[in-house]
């Protein structure tokens, strides 16, 4: 296990100093926020290099694992020996203003309910190692095919319920951790799991500047529901396409206008978010929709601010992953029929008007929509989208309506899927409505907590800054 | 006033959010046992008589076939012998044949095939002659 706890944090590690060395940061920029894109991008970019190395026929034997450390290794030392003359600045941080009686309380209740909700996965894995039913079908089940088959990996085009049309983020990483240990742990995805979960907190708190209260509530709000730590606990690719998803958008928040002023920091924030975005559509079909939403916002970024030519680096960002997304889609798994997808187009758009059909599908949704969130956290879901509605319309909730208009969009995106889908729809629904609210969940708290509020000039460099 | 709202507003949040995670607790507590670790277990057994790779066949619950538990005994099947494909098929050279899926008596859909091997249990290994 300690092997494929270090052939987790090598890569993670090497984007940490990566985006130091190179200057990248993120829109609202803090250690905790640059934390969780080197997760991110650890772990991203650690998949397509397995990728390249199953390949080449050279996964998983013990070349792969040497030739893998190694590289991380160096990626992470030279990163570290750019940026060693300007480490000494950050011990120049300034002192953190005084925390008061809410404060402390607000970070006391944080500990509580992240104790409670992260100890749901460890009991969940007490009994059921090997994940949920999807794991086991699909993403656990890819990852055997990756490291017991290696090359021979597309065997698993001809197995209709795994989903074959669906990347490989998460079978990748699985499949990469096991080469390390040297064997097929079950521990390997838990963590895995645990590993997004937890990014996905840290970047909404880190985005809402653990600072100020709002970032502990809003990280309570998250991790509070079962849905949240079940799918913790689940081993699927919904949670990675969540943390994406948030961290994606995070790059892009509106509430510092002096970064979009500057080029420099402007490019490299869109840079991440185009990277990013194109790792969500590597992980799971449903990142296109991200994609697409998220372009939208981009292009409403770049235009407002006056650099329309800045778009060029979200392309930039996205483009070279979402190469590997077409070559895999288009060559490697071309004959993989669509397993949602509608019988023909005329079939869809003809569910499209028909009225029956939307009324069964909102019939549907409705009682999931009421009880999303587990049996203590009814109508979470309500409230809180009620909540980043009426916040967004505010002067003071500016900084939340891009983030919250691409999860509309992805929203819509996905009760499309539902409206032309040619599969018996109250199963599709109550199998996916949970997990795909879930897909949008950080990035609706991040939306109803992003109370604009005056910078804090005192926190250049610490956890709130970093200019 | 606002500030007092906010705080407010926290409040509610931070109070719900302890709640819902306790019942969080409690939703993992009373989730049922999971099958999966001794069906793997179990269909791990049959890998030593099937070939290493390629596809084999599996043979479907003769009633009811759809029901979870007999899809989930498939799904099972596949995900232990990995990088074996485990379809839904008469007619290829070797058969698996979970416990209770064959019809009692006598299963047509098994004429040629022999017993190659069987598991405590009662998962097996059948096999047909090929030209």
């Amino acid at each position: 296990m300690i092997a494929a706890a270090v052939g987790l944090f090598l890569p993670i590690g090497a984007a940490w100093w990566g985006l130091r060395a190179l200057r990248l940061r993120p829109a609202t920029d803090s250690r905790l926020t640059t934390a969780a894109v080197a997760c991110c991008l650890g772990i991203g970019l650690s998949s397509l290099t397995t990728f390249l190395a199953v390949s080449l026929h050279l996964f998983p034997g013990r070349a792969f694992v040497i030739g893998d450390a190694v590289l991380w290794l160096a990626l992470g030392t030279a990163g570290w020996w750019a940026c060693r003359p300007t480490s000494q600045a950050a011990a120049d941080a300034a002192p953190r203003p005084a925390l008061g009686l809410s404060d402390w309380l607000a970070r006391a209740a944080f500990a509580v309910v992240v104790t409670a909700s992260f100890s749901v996965p460890v009991i969940e894995y007490l009994s059921a190692p090997h994940g949920q039913w999807d794991a086991w079908a699909i993403w656990n089940q890819k990852a055997r095919f990756f490291y017991r088959a290696g090359d021979g990996w597309a065997a698993w085009l001809a197995i209709f319920w795994a989903q074959p049309g669906h990347p490989v983020l998460v079978p990748l990483s699985v499949a990469r951790l096991w080469a390390y240990a040297g064997e097929e742990l079950t521990l390997a995805p838990a963590l895995l799991s645990g590993v997004y979960g937890a990014t996905a907190l840290a970047v909404v708190m880190g985005t809402l500047n653990v600072a100020r209260t709002r970032a502990w509530v809003a990280g309570s709000v998250l991790a509070a529901p079962f849905a949240f730590s079940h799918l913790v606990a689940a081993q699927t690719a919904d949670l990675p396409v969540s943390m994406l998803v948030v961290t994606s958008l995070a790059m892009l928040r509106q509430d510092d206008p002096r970064v979009w002023r500057n080029p420099q920091r402007a490019r490299s924030a869109l840079l991440l978010a185009g990277l990013l975005a194109s790792l969500a559509v590597w992980t799971k079909n449903e990142g296109a929709v991200f994609l697409a939403a998220s372009a939208l916002l981009v292009a409403w970024i770049a235009l407002r601010h006056g650099h329309g030519r800045d778009m060029v680096w979200w392309v930039a960002g996205a483009a070279p992953v979402l190469a590997v997304v077409v070559w895999f889609k288009l060559v490697l798994t071309a004959g993989a029929s669509p397993v949602y997808g509608p019988s023909t187009t005329a079939s869809a758009l003809g569910y499209l008007v028909l009225p029956d059909r939307h009324e069964r599908i909102i019939g549907l949704m409705w009682p999931l929509f009421q009880s999303w969130g587990g049996p203590w956290a009814r109508w979470s879901l309500p409230v809180v989208m009620g909540g980043a509605l009426g916040l967004a319309l505010t002067p003071v909730g500016r900084s939340g309506r891009g983030v919250l208009a691409v999860v509309a969009a992805m929203l819509i995106g996905y009760y499309g899927a539902y409206v032309v889908t040619s599969m018996e729809l109250t199963q599709l629904v109550n199998t996916t409505y949970e997990r795909l609210v879930m897909q949008v969940w950080p990035a609706l708290v991040l939306a109803a907590l992003s109370v604009g509020e005056p910078a804090i000039p005192a926190l250049p460099r610490s956890v709130g800054g970093g200019d | 006033m606002v500030g007092r709202v906010q705080q407010g507003l926290a409040v509610l949040a931070v109070v719900w959010a302890i709640i819902a995670a306790f019942g969080a607790v409690r939703g993992a507590r009373a989730q049922p046992p999971d099958p999966m670790a001794q069906l793997e277990a179990e269909f791990n057994k049959l890998a030593r008589d099937l070939p290493p790779a390629g596809e084999v066949g599996y043979l479907e619950r003769y009633e009811d076939a759809g029901a979870e538990d007999a899809v989930r005994a498939h799904y099972a099947a596949q995900y232990a012998l990995v990088p074996r494909v485990v379809v839904s098929r008469v007619g290829h050279e070797f058969m698996i044949v979970a416990h209770g899926m064959p019809r009692p008596g006598h299963d047509p859909r098994l004429d040629g095939y022999f017993l190659v091997s069987v598991t405590p249990e009662d998962h097996r290994v059948y096999r047909r002659l090929v030209p």
